[in-house]
């Protein structure tokens, strides 16, 4: 056994301790970090197989605390592999209610191909969902988060967008520093991007 | 053309349709446009809002929404150029203005159509009549016609001219009838120059946009207590800038007073003390006072410090007699004003009024209104007049205007107070930067004279005077303080103008001209004077802004483009 | 706001990685490699080391390899619990999971003090938590004060009344920006600034413009 400074576990720590550092957005999936942590537990579990079986055919107990040690360890890596990737799973059925069904593309870099998948699936998921319910009709569940107080609303626009089409056929063309009355319904999700911003 | 029934036929004609309002950057038109789009808000109109600040301003923001919207609206810009001739709109495009600048162009005003000026012709001083300054174009086509057929000579002289019906000629005699027309052609297109020259030679100022539009509220019975506070924001900017002589001030005064006592009966919660009251008040021309000390706001207002030279060491004595005859002790005085003894608030507005002629300060005193809501907030609407200004001109690396007028906007909300509040404290360093300017610009007499005007050059980039309205309120004050201080018997009759370098990477700066202390009427002959001198002297001026008294220029053109306007005004 | 850590609980991975000082009872082999300043190959009877409490908390309680110890600083604050002036405590700076770590060496502590020190404390203290997070505006800054927990109630707090706030005048009704891709815009304009000035020429002639 090498006796390197760092502990068994701390790499995997390491992994949720950056996760953590970027409190809102997803920071790139650590390809690395993970290989590592799973090679950390491939070395424990060899290492302790070898010492159970030699531990059967000897009866020696005098390894069974450093046994009992790794094992703990072994556990550790792998609650902190799981948490890594339950955390990141979380964020990104957030993002499809946040961002919408399209992520933008500097976030889905940092994504890895499994958790795109994911992000695709869930968001199927939810739209057949949204389809389903209703009355046949359908509802969209990601609008009107909180109850409207009116059926217009003023906005101000805060990002050139270029032309806006409204159900009625009027085009708008939405331009920074644009101030528009539309109604609230179709302009809910540019607000909730960060295109719009409602004024009172 | 002139519509005079806003509520049938610019409201009426609107209802139902995408409305694109382009608004001009200055505190009138904020106000107007917040009264527009309320009243918008009440019918549920879509509309789009564009601030602007000058030509180029409004060029752009047309073609962006060009082909969207079929009704644009102006506020406070475009009344004074060929609005048509400008933006080249499609045919079913109808303009409304809604603009105070003057004189209005003459185009706009003939417009059988397209252009729609909002207001009363009949408040309009001489425009020219229709004949005197449009040739009929059909008489025009008919002298080609025989143009052409004289110049084809003799072989189809038989035939002459079926449409005048006119009997045949001789030759001699049709050259004489030529050169007669052409003469009085002449003569006409000379009439029409002058007339033209004599009506667009002034520029100045109509009635307030806010306050026109707030009458629209009334017809339309939506308006309410915030609407007519707007309004009146938007006219005492008119006054405080000296767009508007104090004489039409108070002609307005009478009307926003009975709405005032309309709207406060028609209430039914003016027995609660928190509820928004307006007052018609004597006030002080005195900056923001309420809100900063006695002492300062004396200091830093144009009106006072210059009746007072309160720059000078004498002037300081003077305003401590003052104080001490109206028996405000300095410790009082240098105090926040809200923050004084409640007995010396309360008699500060008399005390002042009475030592007033004494010492020579008659006009400090004027009428206006008030706003108070809740316990604590009061302000005067010079309060909001100088708060806007000073966020308007609060453009920062990453501010831009844009972000400026939506502030200002936002501002005149009383939800939005803290904004307000931060923008009273941006007035008062702008103020307190303007007087140190002028004491500055005063001892070290940097104010010269061409014989006809003064002159007053800024070398450097000023974080305040880079921008059009911190400049023209310190010309303003130079201009007053010089003529207080100077012997010269012609000063007061003197104008005055200013510049200050805008960007010394592109070396362009901005020039204003301000009218002479002795002239009462606002009107300002500069933008007419700066366009010939321009002219004269082949300097390029950028007379981007909707105040023709205000341009840029490039700063090595400046010599030469003063010169220029030396010869000129000679 | 309870706290029962899940399994995927990341706060509480991070209150099991802190360290616990221990003393070695027996002699265990081939462990030496847990002493960073021990040259055997084995750990030897009576070295103290620090073990990270997610192993510690696998050991049965009165085990035969190590003897856990209190850390100080609980004994620290056991006088100011008594004395009942806690709310000065700077109890993050004391440890950033006081409670949590605290909750976790209960059992190992033979006197039972841990358990009514923790207790005691955020009684004492949660009084005080009430009155900052209703006077500290939204942009108060996280503080050195407040243990993890503690600085979530308070978060809380601030956020309600904010909340409240906001509906008393009105303004709680607007749609706002989604959280999400608020944080994401401000990445990427912190990313567009240093690229700005990364640029050379700080004052671009266009930033500074006085027309629209």
């Amino acid at each position: 056994m090498s006796s390197s400074n760092k502990m068994f576990g701390d790499k995997a720590f390491d992994l949720l301790k950056d996760l953590k550092r970027s409190s809102q957005t997803i920071p790139a999936f650590d390809d690395d970090g993970v290989r590592q942590v799973l090679e950390e537990i491939k070395a424990i579990f060899e290492e302790n197989v070898a010492q159970a079986s030699n531990y059967n055919s000897s009866g020696d107990r005098s390894l069974w605390p450093l046994l009992n040690y790794r094992h703990a360890a072994l556990q550790r890596n792998k609650r902190c592999l799981l948490a890594y990737l339950y955390e990141r799973m979380q964020r990104i059925k957030a993002m499809r209610w946040e961002f919408g069904p399209i992520v933008p593309d500097d976030i889905k870099q940092s994504l890895c191909e499994p958790e795109v998948q994911l992000f695709n699936n869930y968001s199927k998921s939810l739209a057949s969902y949204m389809r389903s319910v209703g009355d046949g009709q359908g509802i969209d569940l990601t609008s009107n988060l909180r109850p409207p107080k009116s059926l217009y609303i003023e906005v101000r626009c805060v990002e050139d967008y270029g032309k806006f089409e409204l159900d009625d056929g009027e085009v708008v063309h939405l331009k920074k520093n644009s101030q528009h009355y539309m109604p609230r319904a179709q302009v809910e999700t540019l607000v909730r991007q960060g295109i719009l911003q409602h004024i009172a | 053309m002139f519509i005079q029934d806003l509520k049938n036929d610019f409201y009426g004609q609107l209802i139902g349709k995408r409305i694109l309002i382009i608004v001009n950057y200055d505190v009138d038109a904020i106000c107007a446009s917040k009264i527009l789009q309320a009243l918008f808000k009440y019918d549920h109109m879509l509309y789009t809002v564009v601030p602007i600040m000058g030509l180029t301003g409004l060029r752009r923001a047309y073609a962006e929404h060009q082909g969207d919207v079929k009704h644009v609206l102006l506020m406070n810009c475009g009344g004074c150029v060929d609005i048509v001739e400008l933006l080249q709109p499609d045919d079913e495009v109808t303009f409304y203005i809604c603009d105070a600048h003057r004189p209005l162009d003459v185009c706009n005003i003939y417009s059988d159509r397209q252009v729609c000026i909002l207001g009363d012709p009949a408040l309009e001083e001489n425009i020219p009549a229709f004949e005197t300054i449009f040739y009929d174009e059909d008489e025009e086509e008919d002298e080609q016609d025989e143009d052409r057929d004289s110049g084809e000579g003799e072989s189809d002289e038989g035939e002459g001219d079926p449409e005048t019906g006119a009997p045949k000629l001789t030759r001699m005699q049709r050259h004489e009838q030529r050169v007669m027309r052409m003469r009085a052609r002449r003569q006409w297109e000379l009439e029409r120059d002058r007339i033209m020259f004599d009506y667009t030679q002034f520029s100045y100022y109509g009635r307030s946009t806010a306050l026109m539009i707030f009458e629209l509220a009334w017809k339309l019975s939506k308006d309410n207590m915030d609407l007519l506070w707007w309004a009146i924001v938007g006219i005492s900017e008119q006054l405080l800038l000296g767009k508007i002589e104090s004489a039409a001030y108070t002609l307005e005064l009478e009307h926003i007073q009975s709405h005032v006592s309309r709207l406060t009966n028609k209430t039914n919660d003016q027995h609660t003390m928190s509820a928004a009251k307006i007052n018609f008040e004597k006030d002080l021309h005195l900056v923001l006072y309420r809100h900063w000390t006695v002492t300062e706001s004396m200091r830093y207002s144009r009106y006072a410090a210059c009746q007072l030279k309160l720059w000078t060491l004498r002037g300081e004595k003077r305003l401590h007699e003052l104080l001490v005859e109206m028996g405000l002790p300095l410790v009082h005085a240098r105090q926040m004003y809200n923050s004084m003894d409640l007995v010396l608030r309360k008699e500060f507005y008399s005390m002042v009024e009475q030592l007033a002629d004494k010492y020579d300060i008659p006009d400090i005193v004027y009428g206006t209104f008030t706003l108070s809501y809740g316990y604590r907030s009061r302000y005067a609407a010079a309060d909001y007049v100088y708060a806007l200004l000073a966020i308007l001109q609060s453009v920062k690396k990453h501010k831009t205007p844009e972000d400026c007028f939506m502030e200002a906007a936002d501002a005149l909300m009383r939800q939005h107070k803290q904004l307000l509040i931060a923008g009273i404290d941006n007035a008062k360093l702008l103020h307190a930067a303007i007087f140190r300017q002028v004491q500055s610009c005063l001892e070290a007499h940097q104010v010269h004279s061409t014989g006809s005007f003064f002159y007053y050059i800024l070398q450097e980039e000023h974080a305040f005077f880079s921008y059009p309205y911190a400049l023209a309120l310190l010309a303003k004050f130079v201009l007053h303080g010089h003529v207080a201080t100077t012997r010269a018997r012609q000063a007061p009759d003197m104008p005055l103008i200013a510049t200050c370098p805008l960007d010394a990477t592109q070396g362009m700066c901005l020039l204003v001209g301000i009218a002479p202390v002795r002239e009462d009427s606002p009107k300002n002959f500069f933008g007419k004077a700066f366009d010939q001198a321009a002219q004269k002297s082949k300097v390029s001026l950028l007379q981007d802004f909707f105040e023709p008294s205000i341009v840029q220029l490039r700063q090595s053109d400046l010599t030469r483009f003063l010169d220029a306007l030396t010869v000129l005004l000679t | 706001m309870n706290y029962f850590p899940s399994y995927y609980s990341i706060e509480d991975i991070f209150v099991t990685q802190e360290k616990v000082e221990c003393k070695v009872n027996t002699r265990l082999q081939r462990m030496g490699f847990l002493d960073a300043g021990s040259e055997t190959e084995d750990l030897e009877p009576g070295r103290t080391i620090n073990l990270p409490l997610w192993y510690i908390k696998e050991l049965k309680v009165n085990n035969s390899y190590f003897t856990i110890a209190v850390p100080e600083i609980y004994k620290n604050v056991h006088k100011a619990v008594c004395e009942a002036e806690t709310t000065h405590i700077e109890l993050g700076r004391l440890h950033p999971y006081f409670y949590e770590f605290g909750r976790y060496l209960t059992p190992y502590d033979r006197n039972h003090v841990i358990g009514r020190i923790i207790f005691e404390t955020l009684r004492q203290r949660v009084r005080h938590l009430l009155d900052i997070s209703k006077n500290d505006g939204d942009q108060s800054k996280p503080e050195q004060r407040l243990d993890n927990i503690e600085s979530k109630l308070h978060e809380a707090g601030v956020r309600t009344n904010t909340l409240y706030v906001n509906w008393l005048q009105l303004r709680g009704n607007n749609i706002c920006i989604s959280e999400l891709v608020q944080e994401h815009q401000k990445k990427r304009k912190r990313a567009d600034r240093s690229e700005d000035e990364g640029s050379g020429d700080g004052g671009s002639p266009s930033s500074k413009r006085i027309t629209l």
